[in-house]
């Protein structure tokens, strides 16, 4: 299982404990019959668990064309729970989204992060290659604004 | 970065939402005691603190959404009044009206009303302030809430996920339960401010004053609370004092 968002930032000790709030944003899961088991079963311990019924999100799996190439080399472990790997996305995947998505809080996230000038030239470059995937255009346009508008702390 | 101060500051707001039931990481809130919640000051020092972390915005707005029925909405208004720097009403406003967008009736109507939009717009985040490019990205891309408060402010759709569900909520905190049966009517500030409040209990004035109502509208809560078993009243040559007898907190913390 692949984690996207704030919590595979905390998770990978990206970002800073206790200021994320928790949810599971999940990109991947292998073999695919079993994302489908995830999604059936994660709302029925959600009760038992003190969690929200929709806590387990499937709905970035959507956001995969968004990915820059290699990520899914790049990621990186967690934990080992059972038959249940779990991995992060890589930092540079998560500045990627971070822009793509450009909230506020992506701002927060992505100032905590401390992004190199080597970084957000990096997604400068790389972001164009997404539209090869069916990216929407304007976010891609929208997230390369954005990483030139960063102050990179590499100056 | 924000200073170490505002820093240990948001540490204990968002403590204060775990435990009220936003699941930022940490321990686990059920694994010690509940302390009770003074949700009205809660939502102020969000609001002075939020600057410093975006992610508050949302997390509020949706635990609102979700459990305003538990917010003393006679008390917010008083508060508001007294305690919040007016240059924050923007913000307060645009986090309200994101937590009531859609409701019908629109929950926070009352406390929206008695709080005004920005003089010059600006962005509600330091982040954003702090940069003339991003000023113009959260500018050029703000919604019809932050055009209403005149503050740069993207829409950003509420996030259920990140809440404990209402029965977890309610096992926690079971004051909670009796406010959100009141719907935030004035017995709801009255219970809060005695139980907040230092002095509210010494006089119906001084609860009128510190639940924002009448003492006419105090009065008639307090007839209905006495009726039900939730204060006593203790009258004596000297006026009349006011004990909360039912959800007294164990130890309620009030910051201002």
């Amino acid at each position: 299982m692949t984690l996207i968002g704030g919590g595979a930032g905390m998770l990978s000790e990206l970002l800073p404990e206790g200021r994320t709030a928790v949810d599971v944003d999940v990109m991947e899961v292998t073999p695919p019959e079993v994302f489908d088991l995830c999604c059936y079963d994660a709302p029925a311990i959600a009760e038992e668990c003190g969690l929200n019924p929709t806590w387990f999100d499937p709905a970035p799996f959507n956001l995969r064309h968004m990915m820059l190439a290699g990520w899914r080399d790049r990621t990186v472990p967690i934990g080992e729970f059972g038959p249940l790997g779990v991995r992060a996305i890589a930092r540079i995947d998560l500045i990627s989204l971070k822009f793509s998505a450009g909230r506020e809080r992506d701002l927060n996230d992505l100032e905590t992060l401390q992004i190199t000038a080597a970084e957000s030239r990096l997604v400068i470059e790389q972001l164009p290659t997404v539209l090869e995937h069916g990216a929407d255009p304007d976010v891609v346009e929208r997230a390369i604004v954005l990483a030139k508008a960063w102050r990179c702390s590499g100056g | 970065m924000a200073d170490p101060e505002t820093e240990r500051a948001l540490d204990v707001v968002v403590g204060e939402w775990r435990d009220a039931g936003v699941m930022y990481d940490g321990p686990i809130p059920s694994a010690r005691r509940a302390h009770a919640i003074d949700v009205e000051r809660l939502i102020l020092r969000t609001t002075r603190l939020m600057t410093h972390m975006a992610r508050l915005f949302n997390t509020t707005a949706t635990w609102l959404h979700a459990y305003g029925d538990t917010v003393a909405e006679h008390r917010l208004r008083r508060l508001i009044a007294a305690e919040l720097d007016p240059r924050l009403e923007p913000a307060l406003g645009a986090l309200l009206d994101t937590a009531q967008e859609k409701q019908h009736p629109r929950e926070f109507g009352s406390v929206v009303a008695s709080l005004r939009p920005a003089k010059e717009p600006h962005s509600l985040f330091a982040v954003v302030r702090a940069n003339s490019r991003l000023t113009e990205f959260a500018s050029a891309r703000t919604g019809a809430i932050g055009e209403r408060w005149r503050v740069y402010l993207m829409d950003e759709p509420l996030r259920p996920k990140i809440l404990r569900p209402a029965s977890w909520i309610m096992a926690r905190h079971p004051d909670f339960v009796l406010r959100a049966d009141f719907k935030g009517d004035l017995r709801a500030s009255v219970m809060a401010s005695l139980a907040f409040d230092e002095g509210a209990g010494e006089s119906e004035l001084a609860l009128a004053a510190a639940a924002g109502g009448s003492r006419a509208q105090i009065r008639n809560a307090l007839d209905n609370l006495e009726m039900t078993g939730r204060v006593r009243r203790h009258r004596s040559k000297a006026g009349t004092r006011i004990e909360l007898l039912e959800f007294k907190p164990a130890e309620a913390r009030s910051r201002r």
